[in-house]
This record gives structure tokens, sequence and C-alpha cells, in this order.
């Protein structure tokens, strides 16, 4: 400390940092990254094994949670408890997901009690109560650590991210985007914000992944025009069409599928393995870690088929039953043919979206390829086909996202005020049910957001006190082919005749896509209440409990936050004490300054073993380190330990230095520049 | 103070902003015909965007909410006055003339006819990129004839005929949002 303060006068290191710290979390399927802007530069914050995809798995051990490439190798062990591709689930109900798939979890039914089908058409009576749609409550899934649902085990993922975070930048973020794909509906939105909140995160902004994408590159290459973004995501497709004009990022429309991604492509491989070891499918593997085997095997497949035309594998089961070889010989053109329709399916996409924008393939400027898949030397190929240009590919489809997140995020919190403004777009109508079980759009998809519409209902009967409004989200006419979004109760409405009461109801979808709905009768005074039940997502009771569960994770995230600030104010000092040996060694014999040498050397050990400074940040901080992580379970547990063994050094260094701090002292007064250095105190 | 001021000011700023109607938001004359506003809509948005979009008043917490319902209803308007159909509906209300196109649905037969032969080719039409695209390409001549007839009758103030004219838009719309839901 005392060192600390007596440094030279206009040393930078002094100033305080009062940027705000901004992050981007890209929360992928497959994999997830998180990013901020450091010196003007978005930059990827690598983990603890310097990785920057960092797999979007959990895994629910006995004791622990493991995120990432740990909870990775978990998954062929004991897939029953390492949930992967969370985000399919999210925002959705069991009978959402596809019946081809197959899931080795261990999923809970909701639908036990009450299991009749809400398709009462009748929105002027009060039926408030009897909308519980028992069929489209949150999926759960039962592991080693009880029941979890899509939005606990996202919420595990960030959390995991976040530490990350701090890890890297030494420092809480004070703002957080994270995208969703541009596809994603309400719920799906909001299961993802409250994802993020669960895990401590303040979130800024939900951000269309393809918009980020188009941000990183446009605002690299300063380039304007028309950009068009794939993006081929583990489990979605994701198409927009984005104007970059004098400074406005203008999305201009939007297509997709939630239900298509490169895990589509891997399927493929997969039944082609399983054709070729004659595995009959029929074969139900009651230990699932077989199909993880193979689906593993055909992921390393589809990357080696992205570089060669031809590719042997040399597959090994390990079971009791059977302990085989498999040979397995995959050729690009067998992969290309099986993938085609694919393939085609998203250029039927695109055409939607030039469509619904006016535009013609040659009125694009630049192809931006987003998602690990998009690698696919036959998606490469279609699109330079189709647009008669090759794509870009200058920023790693992987990373673009996070980046173009980090950057917005920069934006947001007020580190730079660029003149440039992003209009992003709602992806999907937004309409309200009336009689027949018809849909009547209030918000038309590719309207600008934020945006709102203001609707006017009335009574159908005498003296009726309440109504209730049932919302969806699609393109399709009949409520039953839309999304259900939320069933609005208005009660409290003054008794009238049938048709004298007129309630304005207002929607409004915000910034993030979010819906927001507000109510008030407008010939009386009297204010409507106006009740939400959310179709999907969380009820009040779940949302408490998992407040609650929250908040068994928080000592573990301050004991990451207290090691942060140990390790920051280590580095501190022992850039000060480097700072006055290389000025002033001479105050010192050579017996202090080996003492305070291996007192540094020491401390700098601890804080390598447990910092992940960024390489190009401190190059005196190489990674990886010598110590290595031969045990990162064991270097978790012990964090409380190491907080307390850097903070025990730090002060012996400090106090080994106190010597030389009042040496300094008197060097500077016999100086003479007392007078502006106790200023400075 | 004089910071209490501004701040009064700029309530009472973003209130009158809610109140306005679509013309007055994008400061030109209620006028069907777009062609003599002095800057194109899309330019007006983005030069209003940028003053009221939520994103450049994060450091504002407290008017945030309202900020966004303004930055709403500049979008909302901007797409009511994008849309012939929702502008001619706008103007015929500022002149006293409201049409509830639910209710309203007496229409000339030939016009009838019309529609019902435009069903048919839909039907027949269904998953066929090709055909669909010439219908499309059909109803859209059909469109820009009846805008253009509107955009006369707005400009000798023929406010009845207008909403006649209004109301086979309103059926063309449909149609077109038909069309576009049967493309594979």
């Amino acid at each position: 400390m005392a060192l600390l303060q007596i440094a030279e006068p206009g040393q930078q290191e002094l100033q305080p940092h009062i940027k705000n710290i901004a992050i981007g979390i890209d929360l992928g399927t497959t994999n997830s990254l998180v990013a901020s802007v450091k010196s003007g530069r978005a930059v990827v914050l690598n983990d603890y094994d310097d990785n920057s995809l960092i797999p979007s798995i959990v895994h629910y051990g006995p004791q622990e949670i493991l995120v990432g490439k740990a909870a990775s190798a978990q998954r062929a062990v004991d897939p029953e408890n390492t949930i992967a591709s969370v985000k399919r689930f999210m925002g959705r109900s069991i009978k959402d997901l596809p019946a081809t798939h197959k899931y080795p979890y261990k999923f809970i039914d909701n639908s036990d009690n009450n299991n009749r089908h809400d398709d009462d058409n009748n929105i002027d009576n009060d039926s408030g109560d009897s909308c519980a749609n028992n069929q489209n409550k949150i999926i759960n899934i039962m592991t080693q650590q009880g029941k979890k649902n899509p939005i606990q085990v996202s919420a595990d993922i960030l959390l995991y991210l976040k530490q990350i975070a701090i890890a890297r930048l030494g420092e809480e973020p004070t703002g957080v985007v994270v995208t969703v794909p541009a596809y994603f509906n309400d719920s799906q939105r909001q299961a993802t914000k409250q994802a993020a909140i669960f895990a401590g995160l303040n979130v800024i902004r939900l951000l269309n992944e393809p918009t980020a994408a188009a941000i990183a590159y446009g605002l690299e290459s300063n380039n304007e025009g028309t950009f068009l973004v794939y993006d081929l995501g583990g489990g979605t497709f994701d198409v927009s069409i984005l104007r970059l004009n004098r400074g406005i990022f203008e999305v201009v429309g939007v297509s997709g599928d939630t239900y298509l991604g490169g895990d589509d492509f891997d399927q493929i491989i997969y039944d082609i393995i399983v054709e070729q070891i004659n595995y009959a499918p029929k074969h139900d593997f009651k230990n699932s870690s077989e199909t993880e085997q193979i689906r593993q095997a055909a992921k390393i497949i589809k990357e080696q088929l992205s570089l060669h035309e031809n590719v042997h594998f040399t597959l090994k089961l390990d079971n009791q039953e059977l302990n085989h070889e498999f040979n397995i010989n995959i050729t690009r053109a067998e992969f290309n043919n099986k993938s085609a329709e694919l393939v085609s399916k998203t250029l039927t996409l695109i055409k939607k979206a030039l469509r619904d924008a006016k535009l013609t393939p040659q009125s694009i400027n630049e192809v931006i390829l987003v998602g690990g898949s998009t690698r696919m030397p036959n998606i490469r190929q279609a699109l330079t086909e189709f647009f008669a240009k090759p794509p870009l590919t200058n920023l790693d489809p992987d990373k673009v996202v996070a980046l173009g997140a980090a950057i917005l995020a920069d934006v947001l919190v007020g580190n730079r005020r660029d003149d440039w403004l992003l209009l992003d777009v709602a992806p999907l109508s937004l309409g309200i049910e009336t009689m027949g079980g018809l849909v009547e759009k209030i918000i038309p998809r590719n309207s600008t957001i934020p945006i709102s519409k203001a609707q006017e209902f009335t009574t159908y009967q005498d003296n009726q006190t309440a109504m209730s409004i049932h919302i969806v989200q699609g393109e399709r006419e009949l409520v039953a082919d839309c999304r259900s979004l939320a069933k609005f109760s208005l009660k409290g409405i003054p008794p009238m005749v049938a048709g004298a009461a007129r309630i304005k109801v207002v929607f409004q979808i915000d910034a993030d896509g979010l819906l927001l709905v507000s109510a008030a009768e407008e010939t009386s005074h009297t204010a409507s209440s106006i009740e939400v039940k959310p179709s999907f997502g969380l009820t009040a009771d779940e949302i408490s409990q998992m407040l609650s569960d929250s908040i068994s994770h928080a000592p573990d995230d301050m004991n990451n936050r207290l090691l942060s600030e140990a390790i920051v104010d280590a580095n501190a000092l022992i850039k000060t004490v480097n700072n006055a040996i290389a000025k002033h060694s001479n105050l010192l014999d050579d017996t202090q300054q080996q003492q305070i040498m291996i007192a540094m050397d020491k401390l700098e050990k601890i804080i390598q073993k447990n910092t992940l400074a960024l390489p190009s940040e401190q190059p005196q901080i190489h990674m990886p380190h010598n110590t290595a992580t031969t045990d990162k379970l064991e270097d978790n547990l012990d964090i409380k330990a190491q907080t307390a063994y850097i903070k025990q050094l730090t002060k012996s260094l400090n106090e080994l230095t106190q010597n030389f701090a009042a040496a300094l002292m008197d060097e500077a007064v016999r100086v003479g520049l007392t007078g502006q250095r106790i200023d400075k105190i | 103070m004089n910071k209490e001021n501004e701040l009064a000011k700029l309530h009472k700023k973003l209130y009158k902003i809610l109140t306005e109607d679509a013309f007055t938001v994008f400061e030109i004359p209620p006028n069907f015909d777009l062609m003599s506003a002095s800057t194109p809509l899309n330019n007006k948005l983005h030069e209003l965007q940028k003053k009221f979009h939520p994103d450049n008043w994060t450091s504002n917490p407290s008017i945030y909410g309202l900020i966004t319902r303004v930055s709403s209803h500049i979008n909302s308007c901007y797409q009511e006055l994008k849309n012939p159909l929702s502008r001619s509906l706008l103007l015929l209300k500022l002149n006293g003339f409201h049409l509830d196109l639910a209710k309203n649905t007496q229409m000339p037969q030939a016009f009838l006819f019309e529609q019902m032969e435009f069903h048919e080719l839909l039907d027949e039409a269904a998953n066929d990129c090709d055909k669909l695209e010439q219908l499309e390409q059909n109803l859209e001549n059909k469109q820009k004839t009846v805008i253009e007839e509107l955009g006369s009758l707005f400009n000798q103030k023929q406010f009845e005929q207008a909403l006649e004219l209004t109301k086979q838009l309103s059926f063309y719309q449909k149609l077109a949002d038909l069309i576009s839901r049967q493309y594979p």
C-alpha cells in the first residue's frame, strides 16, 4: 500500500479504471462464447483451457456442476445427467420436441393430472382460470441434483461464462448483451432473459444473432450496403437481411427455421454410420452412451469431410456386450447427396426473406456466414451459385456473433458514442384470437422494433365484467397453428350494456423483442386489472423457487469474485514494486532485493495458477502455464484457500517492502518533490 | 432548477409526440401522395430514431420507458404511412370519414367477380412458385392502379369515392397476404 501511494506522479496505472465493463454472450446450442471490447477491439475471452468455444453442456454430478469441456467429457459416461443442446428446449414443452430425436434424459411428465386440450374459442367470457395449458408446461429433466428446467441449465452455462469473464477481465461485467436466434419467439426470448437474470447478469439487450454478426462485419469493414446473414447454428437456422446506410443498421427482413441446424447434418452422418456398422435401429440402446459415441464420431467425420473428399474412420464402441472396431468410410459425394435436401431447405428460406424484403439475389452486396456448420463446402458452393459471388469468410463464423454482441454491449453501456444506431425487427407476427379460432394480426412480422399497437375491444354481453384475450405469435391463420404466448384476463370492467365498454389494449414489443401488454377501460375511468398467464415459461411460484435455488449458487460466485479482487490487488503491488526496483534498486542491498524478488516470484506463480490474463494483453503471463491444469476440479474446490493464500503472500510482500517504501519516501523528500507527492496521498 | 426545467420540457415534448398522428410525427403534409414530402419517409424515420431510440437513452433510466413508447410510436407511424391502405384510412379519418373494414363489405359485383377469379387462380397456384409470382405481379399491377387513382381522389378531396376505393385496396391487400402464405 505504502508503495502504491508514492509512485511517480502522472503514472498511468494509478488512474482508476472508470470504464464500464461490457460483455457479449453468444449462448449457442452447441457452443457458447463470451467476448468483450478491449482497447477498442472486440476479442473473445477464452476459457480456463484457453479455448474460445465453450461447449454448451452442463453435467450434474453427485456433488458438483460441471460446465463446458469438463461436462462434455461426461457425455459418453453419464449422458442422463449431462445436458447438451439445452437451447432446443428453451421456451418449449415436451410436445414441441420432434419425435424423431431421441434424448437420453429423464423427462418429467407434467401432464399427469389434467390432460385436457384447452382450445375453447370463447374469448368473451371469463375463462381466466380455465386456461392452464398443462400440455404447454416447461420441460423438466430429472438429474442427480434434482429437477432442472432449461432455464436453470442455461443459467448454469451463463454463470460459467460470467466467471470466465470476471477471471479474464478482473472485474464483474456491468452490462451484458445476450444473443438469441432471430427466429426465437417471445417465450424463448423470455426464457433466455430469465436465465441470464438467474445467473446474476445485468442484461442490457437481447440481440438477434445474425444482427450481431452483421454488426461485427459491417463495423469492421465500414462498408455500406445490403448484407444477407446465413446463420446455421447447431439447432437453428436464421436468415437476416440488413442494410447499413449512413450510420443506421436496419434489419429489413428475417426468416428462419427453429428446427433446422448443424445437428441435422450430423444426424445424416450418424445414419450412414449406423447403416455401415449394420446396427439395427430398433436395437434400443439402454445405455445411450453408444449413441453418444456414434454421435461424437459423426461430428468429427463431418468436420473432416469439409477438408477431405473421403474420410476413413475407425469407430470403437466400448460396451460390455460388444467391443468391436468398425471401419467407417464416407465420401463427401455421399454426404452431399444425402444432405442436399437440407441445403435446399435453407435456400428456400433465403428466397422467402428476399421476397419479403422485395429484393433479388443480385441486390445483396455481401453474404455473411455464421455458425461452424457453414464451413461445409456444399453450403458455401450452394450460396456461391445462388448469389453468383462467394460469401465473406474473413471473420471466424464461430466467433462473429459473440464479437458483434460485445461491440453492441460496449456501445450500450456508454463506452463509445459512435454515431450509429441499430434498428432491428420483430421476426414473427403478433396476433390475437378472434371468433372461430382465427388469428387477427396486430403487429406484422418484420416490423421495426420497438413498436406498439393499440387495439380496442368491447363486451359481447350485458354487464360483462371480464374478458380474456389470447395472444399468439406466428404467420398462420388458425390459432391452433400459431404459438400461444399468453392469455390475459381483463377484470373489473364496469357493468354496461353489451358493446358499450371500450377497452383499449396496448401491445408493445420492446427493443429486446419482448412483449408487454397494458389495458385500460376508456369510457369509465375505472381501471381494469390485467392478469397475465404465460402459456410457456414459468409461473410466479416456479420463479420464486428458482430464485431461492440460485442463491445456493451465490457463494460460488462470491468466492470467484473475492479471488479476482485478491489477484487485482496483488498485481497492482507487483507492478509498483517492479517499477520501484527498476528505478531505485540503489536503495536496497542485495539480500533485501533477493528477499523481495523471491516473495514476488512466489506471488506471481500463485497468481499465474489462478489468473487467465489475455495473452495479448499481458505477455508476461503465458498460457498454458507450466503448473498446468492437472486437476481443475481441485483448483475450483480450493478457491477460498487460493484467495487466502494470495492475500497472505500479498501481505508479506507488502511488509517486506515497507522499509523500501520508507527509503523511497526519504529519497523523495531529499530530492525535494515533497509537496507534490504529499498532495497525491 | 435548470436541469429540472429541461427534464419537464422533455417530458412534455415526449408526451406530445405520443398524441400526434403519423403525418405530424413525420412532419409531412397530410397527403396520400408522399412524393410531395421533402425527405423520403425512410430517411425521416432514421432521423427521428436517432433522436428517440431507447438505445440512445440508456444512461437515463428514469425516462427509458417513456422513450421506448415514443420510439414505438414513431415506428408505428412509419408503418402506417408506408402502407397505402393504412395511410388512406388515416387520411379518411383525419377528414372525418370512418371506415370499419370489418362491417363495411358492400362491393360492386364486377369487383367481387374479379376477386373470385383471383381466389380460383390462387388455389391452382398453391406451392408453385412461378404461378404464385405471376399472380403476385398481376395483383401488384391492380393495386398500383388503385393507388394512383386514390392519389388523385385525395388531391381533389373526393373522400367518398376514396373510401370506396380504399375498400377495394383492403381486399387486394388481404389477397396479397394470402398469396405470400402459399409459397412453399
